[in-house]
């Protein structure tokens, strides 16, 4: 089947460096870290986390907060592209991905249980229980009735859910279609990371020599994709162009050194594109700052790439949000795109030099056309997505 | 339109003292959620080679797993862990509590690089996978999907383990696939 490019037509996003494009670009432009060593997690970790300004009102569990977030995100979406007016219910689908959404109602679900001095959490759970609660949700509030799904792929989740977005517009199965992802930090996710010491204590950074692990953050984004149709006024971001998934089938949380999983990622999001490597003018990698995954992923791009294409991380400054990453990610990379502009990590010791062509801050070889994304997830869960600038 | 078949179907209860298909190191460690995963898909290699060798393995049929709740019992574990105080907690725990982790098996197990996906949406997840694959092939942008859908439960002080699996195909892609087709979806 050949794929078409698909518009993004709406976006709404928060990350720790901004909620707004103009805000993300003047912090990246400025190298300055969404990353903080003040937090509400101080307790556990001793690292810098990215925390967010999610838009709540009221005094609410972390699970409502990103309920109300998606709320705003889909209203904000709705009010700029009219969505809600130009198609029917059952032409909107709805794709969320998220790991940690249900993670603090659960837990709440356990402390009452424990409190019971009971063993059975079953008797404890409720519909609120499981990530699907939020798309549940809502699709109560709003005329969505197309096809539509939670997916969980760790930390490529948003990004699976982008994938299947696109795969629902080009297949006929919806003409306008929500993606994207979020997650909120909390304890269970901290203090697991902390027990697989891939948290760096300082602010990390990604394809430097001095790296030495992750800085976990929260956020996400949320995003329109519609059916193209050549000639209309509505305003479009980019163009999601190809995606491309692939298992690495190796171990549940190290990456195959030899970066299979990786490479197979990105050339099916190459072939669904209808691209050869040479057509990427940057990619965006998954980056986190690990031993494991960098060398992973520089081993997969120098295999791929022949021709020098700029890589860069931009963990270093908006760091890990999990399940709600890719959404993050792709912000940054429309931003690229609008302002022909790449951003990188603040350190000058890269590593794997010779293999890969690190970006430099702001600096531009060509005009900036297509732009590759990475997100990897723990079962070796991985994802590429090819964003260009044109439908062409 | 192309057509969806269910060509292969069958489901699974395990109880602590099962006796495994293929036991191996990394099951030793499993969760009862990811054992019955692992067994179900041992049981239908097996039982289907004819459908596993020329589906999933010659088309890179993808997985969609399914699951209500993921892995309760080791957020359970883990959360206690950090309710006590007891740090650092579990690694080996904290990686088996993602709701992807039991796909992630079956593909390392079986050395399967097809992309895998895991849905959650409570009682509507495997609704959810089982509508979306069909959806893909009935469009034409997949040939076949493998949904496993997988859940945990505690009675009696014992957790139970329970899993379904679906393969769905167009019979129109593999030669000799038709005499497997079960019902038209």
């Amino acid at each position: 089947m050949g794929y078409q490019p698909v518009p993004i037509t709406g976006l709404s996003f928060v990350s720790s460096i901004g909620s707004t494009i103009d805000d993300m670009v003047k912090n990246l432009s400025t190298q300055k870290r969404g990353l903080s060593f003040q937090h509400r997690f101080k307790e556990f970790i001793k690292a810098p986390l990215g925390e967010v300004q999610f838009q709540t009102s009221g005094i609410l569990t972390p699970q409502d907060v990103i309920a109300n977030q998606l709320h705003f995100s889909i209203t904000e979406i709705a009010k700029k592209t009219k969505v809600f007016e130009r198609y029917k219910p059952e032409e909107i689908g709805f794709f969320f991905g998220t790991s940690t959404a249900e993670t603090y109602s659960l837990l709440r679900q356990i402390e009452l249980m424990f409190a019971d001095k009971k063993t059975c959490l079953e008797n404890y759970l409720s519909p609120k229980n499981n990530h699907g609660f939020l798309v549940e949700t809502m699709k109560e509030f709003f005329p969505i009735k197309g096809i539509n799904a939670t997916l969980t792929t760790a930390c490529s989740s948003a990004a699976s859910a982008i994938a299947e977005g696109f795969y629902a517009i080009n297949s006929g199965l919806v003409k306008a279609c929500f993606v994207g992802g979020f997650d909120i930090l909390n304890p269970l996710t901290i203090c697991g990371f902390n027990a697989l010491q891939i948290h760096d204590n300082q602010y990390c950074v990604p394809f430097s020599i001095q790296r030495k692990g992750m800085n976990l953050s929260e956020g996400g984004g949320l995003f329109l994709l519609e059916k193209y149709k050549a000639g209309t006024n509505n305003q479009t971001h980019a163009f999601v162009k190809g995606v491309g998934g692939a298992s690495d089938a190796f171990h549940m949380i190290n990456s195959n050194p030899e970066g299979f999983g990786a490479t197979l990622s990105m050339i099916n999001a190459l072939n669904c594109a209808g691209f050869l490597p040479e057509n990427i003018d940057y990619i965006n990698a998954h980056g986190t700052g690990t031993q494991s995954n960098d060398a992973s992923e520089s081993t997969a791009v120098a295999k791929l790439f022949k021709t020098p294409t700029p890589i860069s991380s931009t963990k270093a400054f908006h760091g890990h949000a999990l399940g709600g990453s890719a959404a993050i990610e792709l912000v940054v990379c429309i931003a690229a795109l609008q302002n022909q502009k790449l951003w990188c990590g603040i350190f000058e010791d890269h590593e794997y030099g010779n293999t890969i062509c690190h970006a430099k801050q702001g600096l531009l070889k060509k005009p900036l056309q297509n732009i590759m994304s990475n997100s990897f997830g723990f079962g070796g869960n991985n994802m590429s997505l090819i964003l260009g600038r044109t439908w062409k | 339109m192309e057509k969806a078949y269910l060509v292969y179907k069958q489901s699974l209860e395990i109880l602590p003292g099962h006796e495994f298909l293929e036991n191996n190191q990394l099951l030793r460690r499993m969760t009862p959620l990811q054992k019955v995963s692992v067994e179900i898909f041992a049981l239908f290699k097996k039982n289907a080679d004819f459908i596993y060798n020329n589906v999933i393995q010659k088309l890179k049929t993808p997985i969609y797993f399914a699951t209500k709740y993921g892995e309760i019992q080791t957020a359970m574990q883990l959360y206690s862990m950090i309710l006590n105080k007891d740090f650092p907690i579990s690694p080996i725990a904290f990686q088996h509590s993602v709701h992807n982790c039991a796909s992630g098996y079956i593909s390392i197990l079986h050395g399967l690089h097809a992309s895998h996906l895991t849905f959650s949406s409570g009682d509507s997840s495997f609704k959810n996978a089982t509508e979306l694959a069909i959806s893909k092939i009935k469009s034409g942008t997949l040939s076949s999907v493998c949904v496993i859908s997988a859940d945990e439960s505690r009675q009696l002080g014992e957790v139970k383990a329970s899993a379904k699996i679906c393969v769905i195909a167009n019979p129109n892609h593999f030669e000799g696939l038709n005499s497997y087709c079960l019902k038209e979806l």
